[in-house]
């Protein structure tokens, strides 16, 4: 079974209603996504400021530094906090991101154990500012958030890394959601590509549905075993209320919402995407087209005028499995 | 809505305006489709030697006039001391024969002009026409014993005959035969061959056919010392067909091969001021290809259309346009490959600059290289990556370390005289940085496996542009025939809107069809 290639044709595809590429870029992110609002997700700053405005939750910003002469604040800066991350605002694939778990004196601990100092803080920084971490080496401003205190309720469904949930929200109605769970292969890293398992999550309970890592699909997951089928994520109604939120604050059609759950503050958007990958179908097991083709199907006024919670439950009722 | 109706209208025109001036090009123009087509020329030469008497000299002169299967390269007239004033200009609207004229105030003794043009031989699509003869019928034809006898002749000429062609064949036939009474009578008056041959012409016309008396010259190969052959030659207008008559053969010649010299029965030449005039032809024939020589013509002036061309640019413009124009080409590869196949590659349009550093260096050299130089590279890159440089330093850096690796190539390739690598100077410098660069963030960022499918990926795409970048018939046809960059531009524009699956995507989502349609297997 393994090692044989498998092809399906063009008809089957289409009869399972998958999208795919030349048609999520051209029918849907050009037609949909303004190009004037993509900063809005691609600089993190600007997504926290507007998320602060929209009254979305985010992980609190403790400060940002645009200049090269700000870190000179940076004790200043820090002094309340001792856990923290430091990221790039227009970071990428998760480059260039510090988390500091807590300080022992003059030093700040890593995840990992390590110890490091200040200097070496504002060296990251001064790193971050000149570009090192950031898309097409452009100059950025490095943010300094809240630490996300991870929840329990994921032991082991992922190795090392963040779990977090992408929801597609499209016209603001979420319509199809996932997790991705690091692995060792990923090296802790939430990216399918990268060999993260993904985990279709029904729109309705917030429950697994099924699984893949590497295009295949996996029952349990593979560093741990744990029986993927267990995964049921709390406060699902709260997460995907939040991701249909997200549509008012970016006027971004087709978007993809990265939200994690905080042991203390329940979920909290990551950050958001205008480019949103086509591997969530895959995970579900399910076509994204019918759909979608069933929110382009409403008339003006029902997609306008209804608020968030009422896409929700219009979403709820329409993808059930 | 629009945008797509646009887009489709654009194309359409884009199309139409490409392919419409490819087709004109090549049936109008004759502009052959594939390289390297040879065409014969032929420089043919008239002498004139006559005696002057020792006053004012004249010499009128016919020269050929618009032909149907020939192409006036050039002309000229040249003689000592002798005043030339050159014929009429080819064109549509010409008269049936041109002059070219030679004077001088006085001149005695031995005289030799000499009059050169270049034909080429037209690409058959080519169809001039031909403008009506108009014959003066000599009034003693339908006069009482002639017209009696003409009037005999064409009738069991026609008895006997179909067509134009035949009716000619059997005419001079009848013409031929010494017993036939009416052929005596009207041959009686004919006793040059230039008598018979306007009799012949007379006859056909009368018969209501049409014809007309030529001077054609035969262009076989390179000879000298040739006459000029008088002949008729029948027109048939509905068919477009021409034969060529000589007198006292009944067979047809194929008008194929033979220029005419001139058209009409006026004289050939006259000499004011000198007598005992003698012309000779030679031919010279060279094979040439056949876009040199209709750009040679196009500069004559036959033709304004193509002084536009590329090749009225100097040579060394010429090659450079000639990579120029087959970018867009691997551009069309790019998109299809990217977008119709889905294969992944660094960068857009870096396989189309890897593909012309294949082009100088070729495939299996450029290959070998660009693997050596980048995996170098990458080495490198990952040792500079650890001194935490800044962007524009670090691929700064990267530079200068594939041009020390591109230099010592080259160096150890002289010293030991390997070619291989002394072809690595041929590759872009600034391109093998920047994918050194791109590549090795795509390691850190992606790991290693991305790296791989990405550069087999981008040398996949390039290896297919470098076949079609370097098809020679392509190349050709992109040179000679510029505008279907704009048959390219319209697909590029066309693939542009599919919103299909890619190719890869069949493979990518088959497990979905595969668990849909049967769960429990």
């Amino acid at each position: 079974m393994s090692g044989r290639f498998h092809w399906a044709s063009p008809r089957q595809l289409k009869k399972l209603g998958i999208i795919g590429m030349n048609q999520r870029n051209g029918s849907y992110i050009a037609h949909y996504n303004d190009r004037k609002f993509y900063p809005r997700v691609d600089d993190k700053f600007i997504t926290k400021e507007l998320a602060v405005e929209f009254g979305i939750r985010v992980p609190e910003l403790y400060g940002v530094i645009r200049k090269q002469h700000e870190v000179r604040g940076l004790e200043e800066l820090l002094r309340p906090y001792d856990q923290f991350v430091i990221k790039p605002s227009m970071g990428s694939a998760g480059k260039g991101i510090l988390v500091i778990t807590g300080r022992d004196g003059d030093e700040f601990c890593k995840p990992s154990g390590s110890r490091i100092k200040l200097n070496d803080i504002r060296r990251h920084i001064s790193n971050t500012l000149s570009g090192l971490y950031s898309l097409g080496g452009r100059n950025d401003k490095a943010m300094i958030e809240y630490a996300i205190a991870f929840d329990d309720c994921f032991d082991g469904f992922s190795f090392q890394g963040v779990p977090d949930v992408r929801v597609i929200v499209f016209q603001g109605y979420p319509v199809m959601a996932m997790m991705r769970l690091s692995t060792e292969a990923s090296d802790g890293k939430a990216n399918l590509h990268q060999g993260a398992v993904g985990v279709g999550i029904d729109i309705v309970t917030g429950k697994a549905r099924s699984a893949v890592q590497w295009g295949k699909t996996v029952t349990e997951h593979p560093d741990t075993g744990r029986k993927l089928k267990e995964l049921e994520i709390p406060h699902w109604e709260e997460i995907i209320e939040l991701s249909a939120r997200c549509f008012e604050m970016t006027e971004l059609g087709y978007l993809g919402a990265d939200i994690v759950l905080d042991k203390h503050l329940g979920p909290l958007i990551l950050e958001l995407n205008a480019r949103p990958g086509l591997a969530i179908q895959v995970a579900n097991n399910t076509g994204l087209l019918p759909r979608l083709q069933c929110i382009e199907g409403l008339s003006r006024p029902e997609r306008m005028l209804r608020t968030p919670s009422e896409r929700v439950a219009f979403a709820k009722k329409q993808f059930s499995a | 809505m629009t945008a797509k109706i646009q887009l489709r209208f654009l194309i359409v025109i884009l199309v139409s305006a490409g392919l419409g001036l490819t087709l004109v090009k090549h049936y109008r123009h004759g502009y052959p489709m594939v390289p390297r087509k040879q065409t014969a020329v032929w420089s043919v030469e008239a002498r004139i030697s006559f005696r002057a008497k020792g006053e004012a000299v004249k010499v009128n002169f016919a020269v050929p006039g618009t032909q149907e299967l020939f192409g006036v390269l050039g002309e000229s007239g040249s003689s000592q001391d002798y005043g030339f004033t050159a014929a009429a200009p080819l064109g549509e609207d010409e008269p049936l024969y041109r002059y070219v004229t030679w004077s001088q105030q006085e001149a005695k003794g031995q005289q030799e002009l000499y009059y050169r043009i270049d034909v080429y031989q037209r690409p058959k699509e080519l169809s001039w026409s031909l403008p009506e003869g108009r014959i003066v019928v000599d009034p003693q034809f339908d006069q009482a014993p002639l017209a009696l006898s003409i009037k005999e002749v064409i009738g069991s000429a026609k008895e006997r005959s179909a067509d134009a062609a035949s009716f000619t064949s059997q005419l001079i036939q009848i013409l031929a035969n010494a017993d036939n009474q009416n052929s005596q009578t009207l041959l009686r008056e004919a006793d040059t061959e230039l008598r018979r041959l306007k009799l012949l012409n007379t006859l056909i016309n009368k018969a209501g056919y049409e014809s007309h008396l030529i001077r054609a010259l035969s262009l076989g190969d390179t000879q000298s010392r040739q006459p000029l052959q008088q002949m008729v030659l029948l027109v048939d207008r509905e068919t477009n067909d021409r034969r060529l008559f000589e007198w006292g053969n009944p067979r047809p010649l194929d008008p194929e091969g033979f220029l005419a010299w001139q058209r009409g029965g006026a004289g050939l030449i006259e000499i004011f001021g000198g007598s005992g005039a003698k012309v000779d032809y030679s031919v010279i024939r060279q094979d040439l290809p056949l876009t040199f020589v209709l750009e040679q013509a196009a500069n004559y002036g036959e033709d304004n259309l193509m002084n536009l061309s590329l090749s009225s640019l100097s040579f060394e413009q010429q090659s450079s346009f000639r990579l120029l124009l087959m970018i867009p080409f691997g551009a069309l590869v790019v998109v299809i490959i990217r977008n119709i196949v889905g294969v992944k590659t660094s960068g857009t349009f870096m396989p189309i600059l890897l593909a012309m550093a294949f082009l100088k260096t070729q495939l299996l050299t450029g290959m070998i290289l660009f693997v050596i130089v980048v995996s170098v590279g990458l080495i490198m890159r990952a040792y500079l990556s650890r001194l935490d440089l800044l962007l524009v330093p670090r691929i700064s850096a990267v530079v200068v370390v594939v041009i020390g690796i591109m230099v010592s190539f080259g160096l150890v390739g002289a010293k030991f005289d390997i070619p291989l690598m002394q072809s690595v100077t041929l590759f872009p410098t600034i391109i093998l940085a920047w994918t050194v660069e791109r590549l090795s963030v795509l390691w850190e960022e992606d790991g290693p496996r991305e790296v791989i499918t990405q550069t087999a990926g981008s040398l996949f795409v390039a290896i297919m542009a470098y076949m079609v970048m370097g098809n020679a018939t392509l190349r050709y046809q992109a040179f000679v025939f510029p505008e279907l960059l704009l048959v390219v531009l319209a697909v590029i524009l066309a693939l542009g809107q599919y919103s299909g699956y890619r190719l890869s995507e069949l493979f990518r989502f088959a497990p979905l069809v595969k668990s849909a349609q049967g769960p429990k297997s």
